[in-house]
């Protein structure tokens, strides 16, 4: 039986933890804690140790750094026992974090291993845990209660990515039940299962014939290839995401926001501030902060700076560290040159856009191109960067270029071509499901159609839900569509 | 005071520091201004600002930079 978050059986478990979450008076945590062990435990077929490793080092280190945190307080200022303390923790911090990116680096890299279920995603939020609690925040006494922070079973499928200060408050407490929470957790999570299962699975079977086999191939089979895939990792990823943070909503939970329409982004730097939040702020304030701060990048800053001026110095440093960030970044996404040539190819991409603002910045103009000529500029840019992710082969990427101005003489025609994958009722309801998510999204930018329906008159109200609930449940499920896993998972 | 006005002034020419209490939250500054500044600030003062004293209630005025940078040279 599959538990996966678009499956009858995850609905049905999902229901049952809700209930019970508020049929008990207190302590409901533990509720959470318990479905989530099970889920964890299941869902991975049981190959739960580096989950446990993790959350025991972690755990342990905590306790470890905060009560030596406690006692540096304590101490005098410039006291050598302070200098003593803070290298202990220093050395303690490092071990917890090789032995958790290791564990990562380890399943990732090797093949043929037994990929841990989420490990991308854990490993990122323990990682960013001990960090804080090294950097004076509080720790979690309760190993209980802390495992439930890296285990959380509606986070397990595809992140967010999770921080314990910003969590615990909703997580730990015992939310009441809140009518207005379930609603709008439920519009979320069904509008987010019929991006993924109407939209994302049903654009699927186009995208991997074309990318699988673009030898078969050419013209403009390629690019809508390639449309459809932005398409359907949009559909799929932020789909994925609504089910889950609209779940956390109806158990009164606050699961980071991850997603604010990136296809609407001016820069591919916005795009990036808009699209998978919760990786992109921890990669900001892990990894970017602490190089962009380090002595180093100062010394080169400050040489650059008497040589050329403030503006090639901060253009220059801050451009480089973009670069490394953005090589982990691509390699965080799997095994395989291309995503190291993604990472870099984000960024030169982000570098450039730097430069252009600083020079806007200093020279106070603004770049003369309209608003929906950027946002074209963006999608471009995007799509060559998917397609270095989706390709099979690094190598297939500039021969699937090359196909696109190239005469096949399989080629049957482009109409046929999308025919061998999407029959008449496809098309349609594509066209109706991907029209439909353009419209909500513009009215999106503006305020959540969460928020206009709770103040809608109850006949709209009616007429959305009755939409709402009909294309999930008549073109979700429909015979000819297979539910497909999420590609997020994979990373 | 005047020495970090006038690194604010020469990182960002276009922002009014003497009035604004919302640098960061308002996303006045981002984080390239931010480290620019952060490294100006370590070379005229000669401290070293630690990446943990990177909130956003300690950069949000020039009054909390000012107090940040007063509690590093006492330290």
């Amino acid at each position: 039986m599959s538990l996966s978050i678009t499956s009858f059986s995850f609905v049905i478990f999902a229901t049952l933890v809700i209930v019970l979450y508020y049929i008990i008076p207190k302590h409901k945590w533990i509720v959470l804690c318990i479905a989530s062990y099970f889920y964890y435990g299941y869902v991975s077929n049981w190959h739960i140790g580096p989950m446990v490793i993790s959350a025991a080092t972690l755990w342990l280190g905590s306790l470890y750094l905060d009560k030596t945190n406690r006692n540096i307080k304590i101490l005098k200022k410039g006291a050598p026992e302070r200098k003593k303390y803070k290298r202990k923790s220093r050395i303690i911090l490092l071990i917890i974090i090789g032995v958790n990116l290791g564990l990562l680096l380890f399943y990732k890299f090797v093949p043929n291993t037994m990929f841990p279920l989420a490990i991308s995603f854990y490993t990122l939020s323990g990682i960013g845990y001990i960090v804080d609690v090294y950097k004076g925040g509080e720790a979690e006494g309760n190993i209980c209660k802390f495992s439930l922070l890296l285990c959380f079973f509606p986070i397990m499928t595809q992140g967010p990515i999770v921080r314990y200060k910003k969590l615990r408050t909703s997580l730990y407490r015992d939310n009441c039940f809140n009518i207005n929470n379930v609603v709008s957790g439920l519009i979320l999570a069904l509008g987010g299962g019929i991006k993924k299962l109407v939209i994302a699975d049903r654009v699927c079977p186009l995208v991997n014939g074309v990318f699988n086999d673009y030898e078969t191939y050419s013209g403009l089979i390629i690019p809508i290839a390639v449309i459809g895939y932005m398409i359907q990792l949009y559909c799929d990823f932020s789909g994925g995401i609504d089910i889950i943070i609209g779940y956390g909503k109806m158990l009164g939970i606050d699961l980071p926001e991850n997603f604010r329409q990136p296809y609407f982004s001016e820069s591919v730097s916005e795009f990036w501030r808009r699209w998978h939040i919760s990786l992109g702020n921890w990669f900001k304030d892990y990894i970017y902060m602490p190089l962009a701060m380090s002595r180093l990048n100062n010394k080169i800053y400050g040489k650059l700076k008497s040589k050329y001026g403030v503006m090639v110095a901060k253009t220059v440093t801050t451009s480089a560290v973009t670069f490394v960030v953005w090589i982990v970044n691509g390699i965080w996404h799997g095994a395989g040159w291309k995503y190291v040539v993604f990472g870099a190819y984000m960024g030169i991409l982000i570098s450039i856009d730097n430069f252009r603002k600083n020079k806007e910045k200093e020279e106070g103009i603004q770049e003369k191109i309209i608003h929906f000529v950027r946002i074209l500029r963006t999608l471009f840019l995007m799509a060559i960067g998917w397609m270095l992710i989706r390709v099979n082969n690094l190598s297939d990427f500039p021969k699937m270029i090359g196909a696109i101005f190239a005469a096949n003489n399989k080629s049957v025609g482009l109409i046929a071509n999308i025919k061998v994958f999407w029959g008449d009722m496809d098309c349609a309801v594509l066209a109706y499901s991907v029209a439909s998510l353009f419209f909500v999204e513009l009215l999106q930018r503006k305020k959540s159609i969460r928020a206009r329906i709770s103040e809608a008159k109850p006949i709209t109200v009616i007429a959305f839900w009755l939409v709402l609930i009909f294309t999930w449940l008549v073109l979700s499920y429909d015979s000819g569509n297979e539910v497909r896993g999420f590609i997020y998972a994979n990373f | 005071m005047e020495q970090l006005m006038k690194i604010l002034e020469e990182a960002r020419p276009d922002v009014d520091f003497q009035n604004e209490i919302n640098l960061i939250d308002g996303e006045v500054l981002d984080s390239m201004d931010i480290i620019s500044i952060i490294m100006e600030i370590n070379n005229v003062f000669e401290i070293e600002l630690d990446p943990e004293d990177l909130e956003a209630k300690n950069f949000n005025s020039v009054g909390a930079i000012w107090a940040l940078i007063q509690e590093y040279q006492m330290k």
